[in-house]
């Protein structure tokens, strides 16, 4: 296992600068965004924040209003088929061609991606229960989900990019669906890009997390620096306050009277310190969950 | 009690305020035209010719301001789970509508005799109307149908249109006189009508609630489990494909492409079986094949028509969002947000825009030649049939163009089909259509003014649009093109083979040019020989429009 | 081997693998010689992204409780029993100390902790002694 989003790693998604407005509502924001091959990439964000336009971009389904985007070092849209023949994608309301039936679905990709996988989809078959013969319209959630994720899979891509892929569905097919991205990047090499807001998920399973917020990146980080670097801590004050005391470096805080709890970012020692010069003793101090983080940093 | 009937009432407006005025004015379209064409005519009111338009354009009108008002009412299985009862959820439904339609048909016939000088009666129809709205309610409300059930349902109605004819002298005979006065025993009539169906669909409502579904005798299932059983050897290859492009081919044809030859070959056996069994009937094979032929000449014609219907589906390369069930509002195909774009699946299978351009139009291709070849089969069997029953070798053809009758047919199915799919391929087809029907309108408009004036004027207007409509094509043709040529779309060795097929079409064209023909006419055929190349650099330069937005 | 991942509480998933191994040796169930699952393996058992799984196993590593055999895999090392007495201590200790944490917060004295603590030792090992003679 090496190292993934090492810096020294060839770019796979390079966006530089990318601003796109719809009518007056403006979804990307002048963003920037690197992905280095190998790992998983988690992008998480509210509704709204621009998720899905991201990632139309990376694609080629959106064309650049000012910026640029790069993938594989192509152009996705003047490069259809050098980017997208080493994707492979499952949107997220699962878009297939309803009226095939699934064997179909799956000859009809396999045209496609010269290093189509033929014994690895029929696995994959097996594993997800899948019936050949089902209409891709008759198929339940899930296994729309699983049938979708399989066209994606079986050529072995490069770079898996998956947008909500859990979004409505049940925990088994939820576990069908981490259980590929690991499988995915344990072979060396490849990478996943993948956008969720159930984040225990993306605690799991991402090696990195950018966090999107009005179409802005707020955060990106390794896991494990984000969860180093955020803390909740607790302070007692000598005298009841209506409001929290402000302390330098404060991401979020609540509280009342005399205990005020903060979310802080970065230098943890710093921040003690400043906490107590203003005569707070500490009470208590616990790791967060990527769950608070994420919502200290975009409410706070 | 009062609020649930105004919350309905604030809803129907507000969904409605597009549908309601926009089916209106759509169904209202057509009979205005005809009225005013016939007004420069001077028709007399009295003349049958009005009764009988009368007559065709109720129903006709009647059925487009339906539809708005269904529109605007959205489903009647939204409100199931609300605390309503469903005599009460019925009868909102049924009487908001029942009046509005008949508040619809009333202003349109008033604005009819308003604007044409006609004194049609409105109080019948206008009565009619709410009523037949009723009469549609138990197949509106549900939301389960089959097509048992629907035949079931919708018989009575057929009685019901009958009854009205009946009003304007018999019931199965030519009209005689207008429905007025209306009687006290029609009003009676149409009021137990509108009763009696009130409750059938609270009746049928009630087993709808409770999801209980309509009786069926599963004959649609039946067919299509034969045609799936039958078909799949023949549609589904047991080799994986040998290309992306077969594949692509395949996906093009199977649901698409089959559909412009399926509907070529239903219209054409249904004439052929007319005719059989007219000819069993009465007789006189000759007279019936002769009328047989010239109806499949005329329906030629009638070929780029139905090629041009195909041609949306063709080029339409929107997938089925069965996940997401949004209201589709008149808004939504102005907007083009979800509702023809290209689906996520498809925009991103690893192929470039030319080769999927292709895949279509070569699906196009086929669909045409097949469908055209049904259709000069069995024009050539008829004629071949009439040789027997006694009729004369001389082919029945059109004067002007003779035996090139038969591979203009085809072209212009093919130049139709493609061009009207590349406007769908662009994934904003709706507003090309929303546009073209505006330009149309205000084409018809025009027309019939110059009509009304002297022919030199005519020709001083119309010759002038014919130039610039040509030289627009052509030009248009070239820069699309440069255009698609400079994005490597169309290779040089395909530029070439389209630049002579032009051509060659031209000079055949030229070669039987009628001798008095216009010099307009030179340009009108070098214009119709850019139509069928245009779409091989529109096409792609569509789908590239429509897949990287 | 039964490791159990948790998202709640804000431990970082490799330090919950650590740990969780370390208390499996400790407690002897885990034993010198016993082989760890592939990295792979536990990662797709446990839902857990794969580096995460290596970098717990080279912290095991650096700690000296594991040892990677050059083809054969991850084993436990042959600790000696000091080293495994460290890390019951270890273990115990962060227990006594949320103990105590949490018996400040109430208020509760260390003389009282002290006597509850012999109190409990004396309930359990009568309970013990009676399940014994009951066999």
């Amino acid at each position: 296992m090496t190292d993934s989003f090492s810096e020294s790693s060839t770019p796979i998604v390079e966006v530089q600068g990318l601003t796109r407005r719809f009518d007056d509502k403006v979804a990307l924001n002048d963003l920037s965004l690197t992905v280095h091959r190998g790992g998983v990439f988690g992008l998480i964000g509210g509704n709204g924040a621009g998720k899905t336009t991201l990632i139309r971009h990376i694609l080629g389904m959106f064309k650049a209003q000012s910026g640029s985007v790069k993938v594989f070092s192509l152009d996705p849209v003047k490069d259809p088929v050098g980017v997208l023949g080493r994707i492979g994608y499952l949107s997220e309301d699962r878009d297939l061609p309803d009226w095939m039936r699934v064997h179909q679905l799956v000859r009809y990709s396999q045209a496609f991606y010269p290093n189509w996988d033929s014994a690895y989809a029929s696995e994959l078959m097996d594993a997800f229960d899948l019936d050949p013969k089902a209409k891709v319209k008759s198929l339940s959630r899930g296994q729309r989900a699983r049938a979708g994720l399989l066209v994606a899979l079986a050529h072995r891509p490069e770079l898996l990019v998956l947008d909500e892929p859990s979004s409505g569905l049940d925990p088994v097919v939820r576990r069908d669906i981490l259980g590929s991205i690991i499988r995915t990047i344990a072979d060396d090499g490849r990478t996943v890009f993948f956008s969720s807001h159930l984040l225990d998920e993306v605690e799991r399973v991402a090696d990195r997390v950018a966090i999107i917020h009005h179409g802005q990146i707020m955060l990106n980080a390794g896991m494990d620096d984000i969860k180093q670097s955020h803390r909740r801590v607790t302070f007692r004050f000598n005298e009841s306050t209506s409001e929290a005391p402000a302390i330098h470096g404060t991401l979020s805080c609540e509280g009342s009277g005399q205990e005020w709890t903060y979310v802080c970012d970065g230098q943890l020692d710093q921040f003690r310190n400043a906490g107590q010069a203003i005569g707070a003793a500490v009470v208590d101090e616990a790791a967060l969950t990527l769950d608070e983080i994420f919502v200290a940093r975009v409410s706070g | 009690m009062h609020r649930i009937p105004l919350a309905l009432l604030w809803e129907m407006s507000v969904k409605g305020r597009w549908p309601l005025p926009g089916f209106f004015l759509l169904g209202n379209l057509m009979p205005m035209f005809i009225y005013t064409a016939l007004s420069q005519l001077a028709v007399d009111y009295d003349d049958p010719a009005l009764l009988n338009m009368h007559i065709i354009f109720l129903p006709l009108v009647m059925f487009q301001c339906a539809i708005g008002i269904v529109a605007a009412q959205g489903t009647l299985s939204r409100l199931y789970a609300t605390p309503i009862s469903t005599s009460m959820l019925v009868a909102w439904h049924g009487m908001s509508g029942g009046l509005l339609l008949a508040m619809e048909i009333a202003v349109a016939l008033w604005l009819q005799n308003l604007l044409f000088g006609f004194s049609y009666p409105i109080a019948g129809p206008s009565l009619f109307a709410a009523t037949a709205w009723m009469a549609a309610q138990p197949l509106v409300c549900t939301s389960h149908r089959t097509i048992s059930s629907f035949c079931v349902i919708a018989s009575p109605s057929v009685l019901l249109f009958l009854w009205l004819h009946s009003r304007y002298g018999s019931w199965f005979a030519q009209p005689t006189h207008y429905w007025s006065p209306v009687s006290i025993a029609d009003a009676c009539t149409l009021l137990a009508v509108a009763t009696v169906f009130h409750f059938v669909t609270v009746t049928v409502v009630k087993r709808d609630r409770c999801g209980e579904r309509m009786p069926s005798l599963n004959g649609w299932k039946w067919l299509v489990q034969k045609w799936e059983a039958r078909g799949r050897s023949a549609l589904i290859p047991d080799r994986p494909f040998a290309s992306l492009e077969e594949a692509q081919r395949w996906y093009e044809w199977q649901p698409k492409g089959i559909a412009f030859p399926v509907i070529v070959l239903l219209a054409v056996s249904a004439g052929v079986v007319a005719t059989v069994a007219r000819i069993v009937a009465l007789g006189d094979a000759e007279t019936n094949l002769r009328d047989l032929h010239e109806g499949l000449l005329g329906g030629g014609g009638i070929l780029s028509i139905i090629a041009g219907i195909a041609g949306l589906l063709v080029g339409s390369t929107a997938t089925g969002k069965t996940q997401r069930h949004r209201e589709v509002t008149i808004r939504d195909l102005a907007d083009q947000t979800e509702f023809e774009r290209m689906g996520d699946f498809l925009a991103t299978r690893p192929f470039d825009n030319a080769t999927f351009a292709h895949a279509i139009l070569s699906t196009a291709a086929r669909s045409t030649i097949i469908a055209w070849g049904f259709w000069a089969t069995v024009l050539a069997a008829v004629f071949v049939a009439r040789l027997f029953a006694g009729g004369a070798w001389e082919p029945i053809l059109p004067a002007e163009v003779r035996y090139w009758y038969l591979p203009l047919t085809l072209l212009g199915a093919w130049v139709v089909m493609t061009n009207i799919s590349t406007v769908t391929m662009t994934g904003r087809g709706s507003k090309f259509i929303f546009t073209g029907v505006i330009s149309g309108v205000a084409l018809l408009v025009v027309s019939s003014i110059a009509r009304s004036g002297a022919s030199q004027a005519t020709e001083a207007l119309v010759v002038p649009f014919l130039w610039s409509i040509s030289v627009l094509v052509v030009a248009g043709t070239v820069w699309a093109f440069k255009i698609a040529t400079e994005r490597n779309m169309v290779t040089m060795s395909l530029l070439m083979k389209l630049t002579f097929a032009a051509v060659l079409v031209t000079a055949v064209a030229v070669a039987l040019k009628p001798a008095d023909m216009h010099n307009v006419g030179y340009m009108l055929i070098v214009a119709f020989a850019s139509l069928t190349i245009l779409p091989f650099a529109t096409a792609p330069l569509g789908i590239a429009w429509n897949r990287h937005r | 081997m039964q490791i159990r991942i948790n998202t709640h509480d804000g431990v970082p998933i490799y330090l919950q693998v650590v740990n969780q191994i370390k208390y499996l040796v400790a407690a002897g169930r885990l034993s010198g010689g016993d082989e760890l699952p592939a990295i792979r393996t536990l990662a797709e058992t446990l839902i857990v992204n794969p580096n995460t799984i290596a970098r717990a196993y080279r912290e095991l590593e650096h700690a000296g409780i594991v040892e990677k055999r050059r083809t054969a895999g991850t084993f436990v090392t042959d600790q000696g029993s000091p080293l495994a007495r460290k890390e019951r201590m270890k273990i115990l200790t962060e227990r006594v100390d949320q103990l105590l944490a949490e018996s400040e917060q109430m208020n509760v004295g260390l003389e009282e902790i002290v006597k509850l603590l012999g109190q409990r030792h004396s309930v359990i090992t009568k309970a013990k002694r009676k399940e014994g003679s009951d066999d």
